[in-house]
This record gives C-alpha cells, sequence and structure tokens, in this order.
C-alpha cells in the first residue's frame, strides 16, 4: 500500500500532517478518496500544456479539502513546468474594481510566482533574467556573434532592440510600456544600476501609483492599474511560454471574500469580471492560462450574493443536471469537493499508519478495529457533525501514534476517549449571513 | 358496658390460658336466671353504637349512653370502619363541644340537645311534660338529633378525606321555628366547629385510602394537584406519583394519574414525561378498556424536537405493546435524548475500491511528479506562433580535461565555475559578490543560478543552491552528489 515512498517522503508527511500543514513532498501518498478531482485536475493541465486555457471554481465547505487541493495542483503544476501563483482574496483586494484594489490582488500574484526551483515565490526576477540571457542567447545565434562578445558594449543596442522586438510579438496591449521597462531593467544590471533594476520590477509588479513617478524613474508613459492588470498577466502568461514553461497558473483561494462586497453593484462587477476571464479561457483568447478560484459553496450558490445571482455565470456553473452523487462530472469547470466518507478516512488513517511506522522504523500494534474505534470516538464527540475535519482527525491519530510509539503500554482505548475537538472554523464565517446590504 | 361488672376487665390482662371464660364467684346469692337475663339482654344490645365501640373508642360510660342512641344509615363510606372511627371520634369532639359550650338558654336543661329536644317535642307534637308520649318522644327526637350531628360529622369526614359525595343532611322537621331554633343553637355553631376541627381527623391509612380510591375514581386529583403545586424536582415529583398510584392500585382509573402526570411534568423535564407516559400505556392496558390517549400536538412538540425523536419513541411503544416489557420500555426511553453514538461501519468491499482507486492515482501523480528528462532546447513562440526555434543554451564544446561534475548534468563552464566557487567559500557566498561575479561576466546572476538549480533537481529531486537572507547556500551533501566519482 505504500510501495514507492521515500523517507523523506515518509518524513515530510508525518511532520507536516502532525502539525496540521499540507506536506511539500510526498502529498501523493495521502490523496485518497480525490482519484475523480485528480484525474480531472491532470487532464485540464494536459490541455493548458497543449494550448488550451481553463477557469476551474474548487467549491467545498470548511475543511473539505479546498486547500490541500490548490496545494496538490501547485506541486504537480509546477513539476510539469509551469509558473504558478498563489493569491488569496481579502477584504482589502478585488478582481474587478477602481480604486486600485485590483492591482492590489495583481501585485500579491506577481509576488507570488513560483517556478520549480523556487517555489516559494519571488521567482519573477529570476524568469525576467532567464527571459532576457534567451533573447542574448538567439541574437547573438542569429547575428553569428560569440555569447561572450555579444555582451560588450557595443551590441547593447542590438540586444535592446531584440528585446522590444520579442516582446512585441508576444504581447497585445501594453506591449511598448513592456519592453521599455525589461530593456531598463536590463540596462540596470549591465551598468550596475540597482535601483533602475528595482524601478523596473515595481512597475512590472503594479507598485507603481502614479505615472508621474513611473515616466521620471523609467520614462514610461503607463503603469499597472486595475483597468489593465489582466492585460498585463496574460502578456505574462504569454512571456512565460515564450520561455518553454508550460504555462500559467493562477490560484486564487478564499473567493468567498468576493460574496462578502457589501455593495451589489461592486459585487457584480467582479462576477462580470470572473465571467470575461472564463469567457476569454473558454472561447480561446487566451492560451496556457489556468485560474483556479476555491471557494464555499454559499460564494457559488447563493442567489443573492454568490456567483448564482449573476446569471450569465449561473447559466455556465450550474451543475450538469444529469450528475448524482454516485455518478459525477469532474469535466465542469466547477468541482464540488464533498467530504470524504468513512471507508475513504479509514483508508487513510492506514495508509498513514504505514507510512508512520516507515517513517520510524517500527510496527505499531494498531490493528483495523483500533482504526475504527478511533473514527468512531472522534465521530462521536460532541461538535463532531458540526466541525470536524480530515485535518484534525489525521492530526490527532497522528499524535495518538506518537503516544503510542514511546509508550507501548499506553492504554489505547482512554486515549481515544480523551480526544476534544475544537472549532477551528475562522470567526467570520458564522456570521456570513449578518452582512448587511447596501 | 364498663357498669357492667361481668363485663367489665382490665384491658392490660392478656388471658394466655387458651380455656373458656369461667365467671368468678363473688359468694353472693345471685340468682342464675337473673345473670342469665343480664346476659342476654346485654348480647342483645351490642349491635348499639356505644357498646360496640365502647373499648375502641375507650368510652366513659355516659358516652356509651349517647352513642347507644346513634345509628348509622350504612353506605360505602361508613361501612369502612375505619371511616366509621374517624366519624364518631369526630362526633364525641362536636358533642363535647355542644356540652361545654352551647349553654342553654333555660338553665332548667343539661345541655342545647336537651333543650332543643324539649322545643321540638312541644313545637312539632305539643306534647305536655306529664302526657305519656311525652317522654317516649323526647328520647326519640333527642335521637333524631344527636344522628344528624353524626351525619354531619360524616361529612366532616368525608371532606377530611377528598369524598366529593356528601350524605343528605336535611333536619327531619320542616317547622320553620324549629328549623331556625336548630340552625342557631347547634348547625351554624357545630358547621364552624368541624371546619376548624377537621385537622383533628386521622388520615385515611393505606387500607382505607385503596378502598376510598376505588370507589371514588376522580378523589386522586386532589392529591394531584397538591402534588403539581409542590413541584420541586423530577425526581421527587415521580416518586409522590408512583405513591399515588400506590393506594389507587384498585382504582379503574389509575392510568389517567400517570397520563395527566405526564403532561404535567412535559414542560419541567422530558425523560420523566416518557417514563410516566409508558406508565400510563402499562395501566391502561391492564384496564378493561383501552383508551391509548395521545399527548397533545403541543406537548409532542415540546417532547420531541426532531421527527427521528417522534419515531424513535413510536418503536419503544409499540415494542412495549408487544412484549410488556416495562423494564425495558422505561430504559430505552431514558436513551432517548441521548446523543446517537454513530456507528462507523467499514465496507470492507468499498475500502478496496478506494484502495484501488487511490494506487491508480498515486501511479499517475508519480508519472506527473517525477523529474522529466531535461531538455536544452527551450521553444520560443514567434509572433506568428507557428514556427519553432530552438536554441541551444551554451555548451562546451571542449572537453575538460578532467571531468570534475557528472557528465550527465551537461554542465556549462560558467556553472562550473559558479560550483567551484561555492566549493571555494564554504558554500556561503553573498549574493553581491556573486552578482559582481557574474556581471563581470555580463550575465544575469538570477538566470544562472536558476540553470544550475534546474539542472541538478533531476539528481536532486530539490534546490541546490538556496537564498538565504544576503547570501547564496549550498547543500554539502547535494554537492557531492554532483561530483564525478570515477
Amino acid at each position: 500500500m505504500i510501495e514507492n515512498i521515500k523517507p523523506k517522503e515518509a518524513t515530510s508527511i508525518i511532520n507536516s500532517l502532525v502539525s496540521g500543514v499540507v506536506p511539500k513532498i510526498g502529498v501523493q501518498h495521502i490523496t485518497v478518496g480525490r482519484s475523480e478531482e485528480i484525474n480531472a485536475f491532470i487532464n485540464s493541465l494536459d490541455d493548458v500544456k497543449n494550448g488550451h486555457s481553463m477557469a476551474k471554481f474548487w467549491i467545498g465547505d470548511f475543511g473539505s479539502g479546498k486547500s490541500f487541493m490548490l496545494h496538490l495542483l501547485n506541486t504537480v503544476a509546477l513539476k510539469q513546468k509551469f509558473v504558478v501563483a498563489n493569491a488569496d482574496f481579502t477584504p482589502d483586494n478585488r478582481i474587478y474594481s477602481n480604486d486600485g484594489k485590483s492591482v492590489i490582488l495583481y501585485s500579491a500574484i506577481m509576488d507570488n510566482i513560483a517556478i520549480q526551483t523556487k517555489p516559494e515565490g519571488g521567482a519573477l526576477q529570476t524568469l525576467l533574467e532567464k527571459w532576457i540571457e534567451q533573447v542574448i542567447t538567439k541574437t547573438a545565434e542569429e547575428n553569428r556573434i560569440s555569447i561572450t562578445d555579444i555582451r560588450h558594449d557595443q551590441h547593447t543596442d542590438l540586444i535592446r532592440s531584440a528585446i522590444m522586438k520579442t516582446v512585441n510579438e508576444i504581447t497585445e496591449v501594453g506591449g511598448f510600456d513592456f519592453g521599455s521597462v525589461i530593456i531598463k531593467y536590463y540596462e540596470g544590471y549591465i551598468s550596475g544600476d540597482d535601483q533602475l533594476r528595482r524601478n523596473a520590477l515595481k512597475w512590472l509588479k503594479g507598485e507603481y501609483s502614479t505615472k508621474t513617478e513611473a515616466r521620471q524613474d523609467l520614462g514610461v508613459r503607463e503603469i499597472i492599474n486595475d483597468s489593465n492588470y489582466y492585460d498585463m498577466l496574460k502578456n505574462f502568461c504569454k512571456f512565460f511560454v515564450s520561455m518553454g514553461y508550460s504555462g500559467f497558473m493562477i490560484n486564487l483561494d478564499e473567493a468567498v471574500n468576493l460574496y462578502k462586497i457589501s455593495t451589489a453593484a461592486a459585487r457584480e462587477k467582479n462576477y462580470e469580471k470572473i465571467l470575461s476571464i472564463y469567457n476569454d479561457c473558454f472561447q480561446g483568447k487566451v492560451s496556457n492560462l489556468f485560474i483556479n478560484f476555491a471557494g464555499t459553496k454559499e460564494f457559488l450558490e447563493n442567489e443573492r450574493r454568490g456567483l448564482f445571482s449573476y446569471q450569465a455565470l449561473k447559466t455556465r456553473l450550474e451543475t450538469n443536471k444529469f450528475e448524482t452523487a454516485e455518478i459525477r462530472d469532474f469535466a465542469q469547470p466547477v468541482i464540488k469537493l464533498t467530504p470524504l466518507d468513512h471507508n475513504e478516512i479509514f483508508v487513510l488513517l492506514k495508509k498513514l499508519k504505514l507510512i508512520f511506522d516507515f517513517n520510524y522504523k517500527t510496527e505499531l500494534n494498531v490493528t483495523d478495529e483500533d482504526i475504527s474505534a478511533f473514527m468512531e470516538e472522534m465521530f462521536n464527540k460532541p461538535g463532531a457533525s458540526e466541525f470536524l475535519t480530515p485535518r484534525e482527525v489525521i492530526r490527532d491519530f497522528l499524535n495518538i501514534l506518537n503516544i503510542i510509539r514511546q509508550n507501548p503500554g499506553a492504554d489505547k482505548k482512554r486515549l481515544f476517549g480523551e480526544i476534544e475537538i475544537s472549532d477551528e472554523r475562522p470567526n467570520d464565517l458564522v456570521l456570513l449571513d449578518s452582512i448587511e446590504e447596501i | 358496658m364498663q357498669n357492667d361488672p361481668f363485663m367489665s376487665h382490665d384491658e392490660s390482662i392478656i388471658d394466655v390460658s387458651g380455656n373458656a371464660d369461667v365467671p368468678i364467684h363473688y359468694g353472693t346469692a345471685v340468682p342464675e336466671n337473673s345473670l342469665a337475663s343480664e346476659e342476654s339482654s346485654s348480647d342483645s344490645e351490642s349491635w348499639k353504637t356505644g357498646r360496640k365501640y365502647s373499648r375502641k373508642l375507650n368510652l366513659t360510660a355516659e358516652q356509651a349512653v349517647v352513642m347507644d342512641k346513634l345509628w348509622f344509615t350504612t353506605n360505602v363510606f361508613n361501612e369502612i370502619e375505619y371511616c366509621r372511627i374517624q366519624i364518631l371520634k369526630q362526633f364525641l369532639r362536636a358533642f363535647e363541644f355542644l356540652q361545654n359550650n352551647c349553654i342553654p338558654v333555660n338553665r332548667a336543661y343539661a345541655s342545647v340537645i336537651e333543650e332543643l329536644s324539649e322545643i321540638i317535642v312541644c313545637l312539632q307534637y305539643n306534647y305536655k311534660k306529664d302526657s305519656l308520649n311525652y317522654q317516649y318522644t323526647y328520647d326519640s327526637v333527642q335521637g333524631e338529633i344527636l344522628n344528624h350531628i353524626l351525619k354531619l360529622c360524616e361529612n366532616n369526614v368525608r371532606e377530611a378525606y377528598g369524598i366529593k359525595r356528601k350524605i343528605n343532611t336535611d333536619f327531619p322537621y320542616a317547622n320553620p321555628d324549629i328549623q331556625h331554633q336548630y340552625n342557631r343553637k347547634i348547625v351554624s355553631k357545630l358547621e364552624i366547629f368541624l371546619a376548624e376541627n377537621r385537622n383533628q381527623i386521622l388520615d385515611a391509612d393505606y387500607k382505607t385510602n385503596i378502598i376510598l380510591n376505588e370507589n371514588n375514581t376522580s378523589r386522586w386529583k386532589t392529591k394531584f394537584d397538591e402534588i403539581k403545586g409542590d413541584y420541586s424536582n423530577p425526581a421527587a415529583f415521580e416518586r409522590e406519583i408512583f405513591r399515588l398510584a400506590d393506594v389507587n392500585i384498585k382504582n379503574p382509573s389509575i392510568d389517567l394519574i400517570f397520563f395527566e402526570a405526564s403532561k404535567f411534568v412535559a414542560s419541567h423535564d422530558k425523560n420523566c414525561a416518557l417514563r410516566l407516559y409508558i406508565h400510563y400505556l402499562d395501566k391502561d392496558m391492564n384496564s378493561p378498556k383501552l383508551d391509548r390517549k395521545q399527548l397533545t400536538k403541543s406537548i409532542q412538540k415540546s417532547l420531541f424536537s426532531t421527527t427521528e425523536q417522534v419515531h424513535d419513541f413510536e418503536r419503544i411503544l409499540s415494542t412495549f405493546i408487544r412484549d410488556r416489557n416495562l423494564e425495558e420500555a422505561i430504559e430505552k426511553a431514558n436513551q432517548l435524548y441521548l446523543p446517537k453514538r454513530k456507528k462507523i461501519v467499514i465496507d470492507p468491499d468499498a475500502v478496496e475500491d478506494v484502495k484501488r482507486q487511490h494506487s491508480g492515482t498515486v501511479a499517475l501523480l508519480e508519472e506527473y511528479l517525477s523529474d522529466e528528462p531535461e531538455t536544452t532546447s527551450i521553444k520560443t513562440e514567434d509572433s506568428a506562433g507557428s514556427e519553432e526555434l530552438t536554441i541551444n543554451i551554451a555548451q562546451t564544446d571542449a572537453e575538460p580535461q578532467i571531468i570534475k561534475y557528472r557528465e550527465e548534468l551537461n554542465l556549462t563552464d560558467i556553472q562550473q565555475e559558479v560550483l567551484t566557487l561555492f566549493e571555494k567559500q564554504s558554500f556561503n557566498i553573498p549574493q553581491s559578490e556573486m552578482s559582481t561575479f557574474l556581471r563581470a561576466k555580463n550575465l544575469f546572476m538570477g538566470a544562472v543560478i536558476d540553470s544550475i538549480n534546474d539542472l541538478c533537481y533531476e539528481i536532486l529531486d530539490d534546490i541546490l543552491i538556496e537564498e538565504e537572507d544576503d547570501y547564496f547556500t549550498m547543500n554539502t551533501d547535494y554537492y557531492k552528489k554532483l561530483l564525478n566519482n570515477d
């Protein structure tokens, strides 16, 4: 059952899960009960790699595994040479706004850009330099200049025009300023002007708030703002693909913050923006872009404030009417994460026990009956039906295994009996209904 | 009786001889026949109330004589010995009260009863004191007065025992003067006395209560109202209800006690209400007429918050009706409001299915998460997106004399130089220094570091050069893995 697991994967899995977080590596070994969702995602990922674009909505309640799935998407996508960016919706950012809140979201995305060799984010600079390096190499080849000589000052103009030409080739909107800023970055690097380089990065991350400031620092007329940030993301997508990456994956979590926007008009504008992204993806107006939204059922289905309040989105995102609890359709844009059933949790815990034994080179006397008894105890605790999540079940199970490992004589029944379930839901979850409409 | 020398005896002496009574010879010449006639006369009057209860009530001779004038119009209530004794005791108290407190206007009479007897004889019969009928009628009227008082006492005891039905206490003489005098002199005063002295009547004992309740099927309601009024907690309430039921064991309406108790306690304690309802059903099924009364909808609503609870209780009742196991039904009802313990049922087939699917997923993910063979070619889209241009990342053409790093890495000269620089500087280089080093060669630091990390990821499955604050650091174990060991 645990064939192919590497020792460091086992360690990562046990240590991370005990702390209640998703492991950095080996996550594939704990994907019990999510086979269909993963197959759907892998298929989508292949499609995006092949030039399609995709928008997916991961819908599930607190503790249903949205973050786990997004983490898994992240891991797989990075391995599949995707550039990945994660950002959370917060009360301070929006996908549509005219008061700078969309640029805040854009900045968050650009700050979190990750690649396999920089999985923690902050890879924009690396990507930029990698791209310039490629343009230099290409220019050297085209002009039959050696790769060392082309870096000399007399060829700077050649490189500058090559950068501009390549940028123009891959961008549609705002390409000129985009190219100019990359040239500034190149110049800053070559001349050792770190400030210029930082200013160029600042512009690319959407951190300039006034055009005047940008013109003074970089000589460009435009800045990235609420109305053009999405075009810039599309430019970056093409930019990354031109470097050989499979595509650009953007994961936007906590979409319930859009549901929480108190002004109906502002909320609608945001949903309209989601619709336009959705249409771009599925109508082929953009390539190699994979956007994932993660949110609660309310965010999707609430007819008054959720995505379904926007009729055009409702018709696109409504559940396949032929789908049932048994017969699921994972090819839909909406993937509803149903809670793991008892059999799935049983298999997961059984597997974790094996991984635990493997990690600590031991063989604990914890039988299938013990696992069942543990589950029964967990699910019968006060509050279990309201807020028990797999995260807590797993963490308590591993904690008990740790006690048994260190105290072989410990009474398992007593340990199971001592479990207490805490409500880990965010405080504002219960207040959603009390938001006043403006 | 105490006046009778033959019948008198000391109660403290108990005859344990087993012999028949032998009259003691006092030596006085008493003719045999005269003794026999006395005995027979005493026997013939033994039915008289005074004689009958002389010992039981410890009557004085005077009291016995008065009581001899009493006779009971028998009914279910006064036929109960305990009740009869209480009636007589109350009569004695009443009689004593009249003797001591109701002084006749005409001092010629010893008591108000005698005075009134005289008045009645005169007013009703108009007999002269010296007429032949006078004495007889006088005795008769006095008896009637005493018996009327007895009736008042019986009603008083009935009242004390919660018997709603009263006996008729109409005075036999309709003459308004008589009525007036009688009411004024006796009844009005007695009524006050009896009401004030009702508490002197002893509580009915267990057996009496059973008989009373059997004959007065709604008598329990008074006590039930008291229990309701004194409600403090479900346990005490239930205990009192069972006590009440105990003395109503022969009461055909005993089921109603439990039904009403269940209704009342529903607003205080749900479990107690369910238990009492089951007891109601139990008694109902034992009664000749099956009612199966339902609790009202509003009470049901307050008892059951979910339909599941309703169904559970219905199940308990139907099982009880079938097997009549009261204890089990009560036990189940006690569990009804406890949170249901969910049973975890693990389906081996489903588990196998989950395992199989999961193995497939792990295999699929392993495939996607494994390091793809690194290609040195990078695809570049042109504006039309149709042509593909393959650019070779600078590779060293000349074979180095000594190959330091593993060949399959295909490291360029500059990449090898960077690795060697790390080795020289104890695998820890300030970023500024690295930047200067690479800028001197007109190379981008980010691009070079990333290209090394990229190439080595395949072997290490991890990042070789990491940024830590202002430094680049390298894991020495990873570095060793890159060295050519040949």
